[in-house]
């Protein structure tokens, strides 16, 4: 396992200092663990290999954007992604020129599923992130006040649960009018309730631990307890939610698309790519197998990461 | 002797059942848990005070009260002569600091133990922080440069009770509550820690309140002992005297249910289970399991009597505090005190000093 | 005396991500039947492990070598399939937390009763309703719990803990065991139940002529429920020999301030005697005796190299301070 050994010096583990810690029975932190576990290290190469791609990609079509040159963006691919509709290459069968064939438009799938990778990065960033500040936000309020404050705030949650996701954020983003960025408000708003409810429970068993019911003795302010405490230990279990959860954004974030709500075309996105290309399987087979691909390996990653993470965290205090 | 902690009839009753608004509307009548019902004591200064009883005596209650993290539902707790409400409770606080029995609950686990003992410096007056912390660890006896940076996961049980012990010494309080600081530990442990919470008691004058099952650890620990029983206080003095002669029937099986090391020990269990809080038995909430239980105990909910100077909540007894009574006229005024305020002590340690 | 139970050499390994931890090294020793040990050890001291390893209910990681001889069979080379005939009727398992060997969703008294189908079909006796019905009741009236009939058509989250630790014995006295091995029966009860159960274990081993091993953390309960004492410290078994003996006289210096520890009188007589050091840790063991490092007796040799079993004074003692004949190992 050479580059897991790169990999592992890279993030500043060393095996000689680590085995010494391990002898003298101190718990390791959860990184270490999980890098001696197969499906998280494969998680972690597929989740890192989308990150680090989007980013430079990313980069690249906002420096295109910022001096108006938007063939920047792919500069680094090898076809023009949103290139104008040419009959002479249109489905062609993958071959080393294409290497995953091309679309009906006749632009390169390959490069159009890289071109399309940062937006897909950032949508699943910031729909879980924004759902995780929203919903520990309203659910740790709820649990550690309860009453009435609890009863409010998970009655609306309840009402936001009991709505069918998808078609709620296909009512709001038609609501909101068609786009980016209203695509990412739509499932912000469908995505929050699931972390209000998880941060709640997380709340309810943390406020009787010890070292919360403590720290109002020493006249610690109630925010510090809330974000010190009670936030910061009922991250492990999110973290691990999270990380099933940004495969699932993706995955409605395609589904969005491939009902054609979201971006619009030339603009390549993946779940629009596979469902355009529905239209021509089997015989141009590999038009919707690709991008389908490539959305199931990301989600894969995400749910090996997440899955051994769990892992960890619940198997992690040996006594 | 300076009286520290005073409590009067406090009573701390749960709601059994969480009622829905159908349910109120329909009449039903909320049921209560009486956890503490009607608890006196009295904590002296620079004492240790065990407080002994199994699960559901209410020990762990009173406990909590008594370090302000849960309110009473009624009855009044006196910090130096000051009523324990709104106003006065944060400046209370200020002396009043707890040590719960499982360590691994009470350290943040996410926090090094450097920064867990800065948390219980938010109000400490004194500039050095840095310099207390080390100074409280060094007094538990814990290695400072080895220790400050680590979390509570990477220590040994007992090093984490000495964590939590530094914990709350470090912002320098009076009254300490012990909640069982020593059941989750190995035995060879307990002891050190035992010794370590006796010699800071020395060194700092602290209060303790020593809350246990363990009956070998409160006769070590204490000067007085309170045994509690379903929510009452069923007998309490001088430890050295309730251990060597027990008045009420509980306490005797109790001690006769404690597995010891003499070669000829036998255990004498008593009969049954402790009684349901939320239907207590009518009369003495001992009477099923006692056996001297008269007609009189299943009816009547024995008062405490003063029989020289301990508290016994008995039947039996009430012949025995007449005759001391009659005996001397010094007793007579602490039962009129005892009648009037429902409360009692202090009093002296007899030919001891501390 | 024929020994219902003889361990030779027990050695336990779990496989952590951190490699092969060895929880039980060598362990030799044998009960015979009828008789009470105590196992006690403190947390790290193998002795839960041991109770599992007897039971084979180790968890996938584990690792056992040696081998354990119940009724002339070998636990550790035995198919799990002829593992399931031994377990309940031959070997019966108390464990600390009651409610996790009882099957929540169904009512006691069908549990009993199934124990003892189990127990008259592994005997090809015939099973009749009516017979075990009586049974159960009759024991679940040894068990000394007030009004069995209505406890049999309860769930078991409807009784309490001493309650249900007490139906786990009734079900281990249907299933008429040679062996019970309670792991910490008491340690999750009230003092004043942990002595009922204690008694009640006591009085129907007596009465049936079991072979009960209690594990324990606590030397006081030990004294009292116990024929013979083995005493665990890392693994490694320390001191084994008769009760009165270990904990009036005992010889090697971890019973020795084990016992010592043990608090006694008050505050303002004495200070507590206590062993230095923490409990170990199988990562960090010294590396002569594994009680080397908080040894007050301890001299070079201790620090160099692990003592083996001897045979003293009708006990077995780990320790170069006794000299005596070195034990034979039986292969």
């Amino acid at each position: 396992m050479k580059p897991l050994s790169i990999l592992k010096k890279a993030l500043g583990f060393r095996d000689d200092v680590d085995a010494v810690r391990a002898a003298k029975g101190e718990n390791l932190s959860t990184w270490y663990y999980l890098l001696h576990k197969k499906q998280a290290v494969v998680g972690i190469a597929i989740i890192a290999m989308f990150l680090a791609w989007s980013t430079v990609e990313g980069i690249m079509q906002l420096l295109g954007g910022y001096t108006r040159d938007p063939s920047l963006g792919w500069l680094l691919l090898p076809h023009n992604p949103i290139s104008s509709p040419s009959l002479t290459t249109s489905l062609l069968p993958p071959s080393l020129r294409y290497p995953m064939g091309t679309n009906f438009e006749g632009q390169d799938i390959f490069s159009r599923l890289l071109y399309a990778a940062p937006k897909d990065a950032f949508a699943a960033f910031v729909v879980v992130l924004s759902a995780v500040a929203l919903g520990s936000i309203l659910g740790i309020v709820a649990g550690y006040y309860g009453g009435w404050m609890d009863e409010i705030l998970m009655r609306i949650t309840d009402a936001f649960l009991a709505f069918p996701g998808l078609v709620l954020a296909i009512a709001l983003s038609v609501l909101i009018g068609p786009g980016f960025s209203s695509v990412l408000i739509a499932l912000t708003v469908i995505w929050w309730p699931v972390y209000a409810r998880l941060f709640r429970g997380q709340t309810l068993t943390l406020k009787y631990r010890g070292f919360v019911e403590i720290s109002r003795l020493f006249g610690v302010s109630e925010a510090k307890v809330l974000f010190r405490h009670i936030f910061m230990n009922a991250l492990d279990p999110v973290i691990a939610y999270m990380a099933l959860d940004f495969g699932t954004v993706i995955l409605t974030y395609s589904t969005l698309a491939f009902l054609g709500i979201g971006i619009q075309p030339p603009y390549p996105e993946w779940g629009s790519m596979a469902s355009n290309g529905l239209s021509f399987f089997p015989s141009a087979w590999w038009y919707t197998f690709f991008p389908s691909l490539t959305i199931l390996l990301v989600v894969i990653g995400f749910i090996l990461f997440g899955d051994s993470f769990q892992d960890v965290i619940s198997g992690r205090v040996v006594d | 002797m300076v009286e520290l902690v005073r409590t009067e009839s406090l009573r701390r009753y749960f709601a059994a059942e969480k009622l829905g608004l159908l349910e109120k509307l329909a009449g039903r009548k909320q049921r209560y848990i009486k956890a503490v019902d009607d608890v006196n004591v009295v904590l002296n200064k620079n004492e240790t005070t065990a407080l002994v009883g199994e699960s559901g005596s209410g020990k762990t209650t009173l406990g909590r009260m008594l370090a302000t993290l849960d309110t009473p539902t009624s009855g009044k707790i006196f910090y130096s002569g000051v009523e324990l409400n709104e106003d006065a409770l944060e400046s209370v606080r200020h002396k009043v600091q707890i040590v719960f029995q499982n360590p691994y609950e009470s350290l943040d686990p996410r926090m090094s133990i450097r920064q867990i003992i800065e948390e219980a410096l938010t109000r400490y007056g004194g500039d050095d922080r840095a310099g207390r912390v080390k100074e409280v660890l060094e007094a538990v006896g814990l290695n400072y440069s080895d220790i400050h940076y680590r979390k509570a996961r990477d220590l040994y049980g007992g090093q984490r009770q000495r964590v939590a012990v530094a914990r709350a010494m470090a912002a320098n309080p009076e009254f300490i509550v012990l909640d069982e600081p020593t059941s989750a530990l190995d035995a060879s442990v307990q002891s050190q820690v035992l010794n370590l919470l006796v010699q800071l008691k020395k060194q700092y004058g602290y209060t303790y309140l020593f809350i246990t099952h363990n009956m070998m650890v409160a006769r070590y620990i204490s000067d007085r002992i309170y045994i509690m029983y379903a929510g009452k206080v069923v007998e309490a003095g001088l430890s050295e005297e309730v251990f060597t002669d027990p008045f009420h029937p509980y306490t005797k099986l109790l001690m006769e249910s404690v597995p010891s090391l003499e070669p000829t020990a036998r255990l004498e269990p008593m009969k049954g289970e402790a009684p349901s809080l939320l239907n207590p038995p009518p009369g003495c909430r001992f009477s099923p399991r006692c056996p001297y239980a008269f007609d009189r105990c299943f009816k009547e909910e024995p008062r405490l009597h003063l029989v020289g100077q301990r508290l016994v909540a008995c039947h039996l007894f009430e012949d025995r505090e007449r005759r001391n009574f009659r005996q001397s006229s010094f007793m007579l005024l602490a039962e009129t005190a005892v009648w009037r305020t429902g409360t009692w002590g202090p009093w002296p340690l007899a030919g001891r000093s501390c | 005396m024929t020994a219902s139970l003889s361990i030779r050499d027990l050695t336990v390994y779990y496989k952590t991500p951190l490699g092969l931890v060895q929880v039980l090294d060598g362990l030799t020793a044998d009960f015979d039947q009828g008789e009470t040990v105590a196992v006690v050890g403190e947390s790290g001291s193998g002795k839960s492990t041991m109770g599992f390893a007897i039971t084979r209910l180790l968890p996938p990681t584990g690792v056992v070598e040696g081998s354990i001889l119940f009724e002339g069979q070998d636990l550790v080379s035995m198919p799990q399939k002829k593992l399931r005939d031994v377990r309940g009727t031959g070997i019966f398992m108390v464990m600390q937390d009651p409610f996790s060997s009882l099957n929540p969703v169904k009512k006691v008294g069908l549990q009993l009763l199934e124990a003892v189908q189990i127990r008259m079909e592994r005997r090809g006796e015939h099973f009749d309703y009516e017979s075990a019905s009586k049974e159960v009741l009759k024991r679940l009236y040894d068990v000394k719990l007030p009004d069995p009939a209505i406890i049999m058509t309860k769930y078991p989250y409807q009784l309490s803990g001493g309650q249900i630790q007490r139906v786990v014995i009734a079900m281990g006295l249907l299933l008429e065991p040679k062996i019970i091995i309670a792991d910490e029966p008491t340690s999750a009860l009230d003092v004043s139940i942990q002595a009922q159960v204690i008694a009640l274990l006591k009085e129907l081993q007596q009465q049936y002529g079991m072979t009960l091993i209690f594990i324990t953390h606590d030397l006081a309960v030990a004294n009292v429920v116990s024929d013979k004492v083995l005493i665990l410290y890392a693994g490694r078994l320390m001191e084994f020999g008769d009760k009165r003996d270990i904990i009036q006289k005992p010889m090697h210096p971890y019973t020795q301030g084990l016992l010592k520890s043990f608090p006694s009188g008050s505050y303002r007589e004495k200070e507590l005697y206590s062993l230095p050091g923490m409990p170990p840790s199988f990562f960090s063991l010294p590396v002569g005796c594994k009680f080397s490092d908080r040894c007050p007796y301890a001299f070079d040799r201790c620090f160099k190299e692990e003592p083996g079993i001897l045979d003293v004074e009708g006990r077995t003692v780990r320790c170069f301070l006794y000299g005596g004949a070195r034990k034979n190992r039986v292969a």
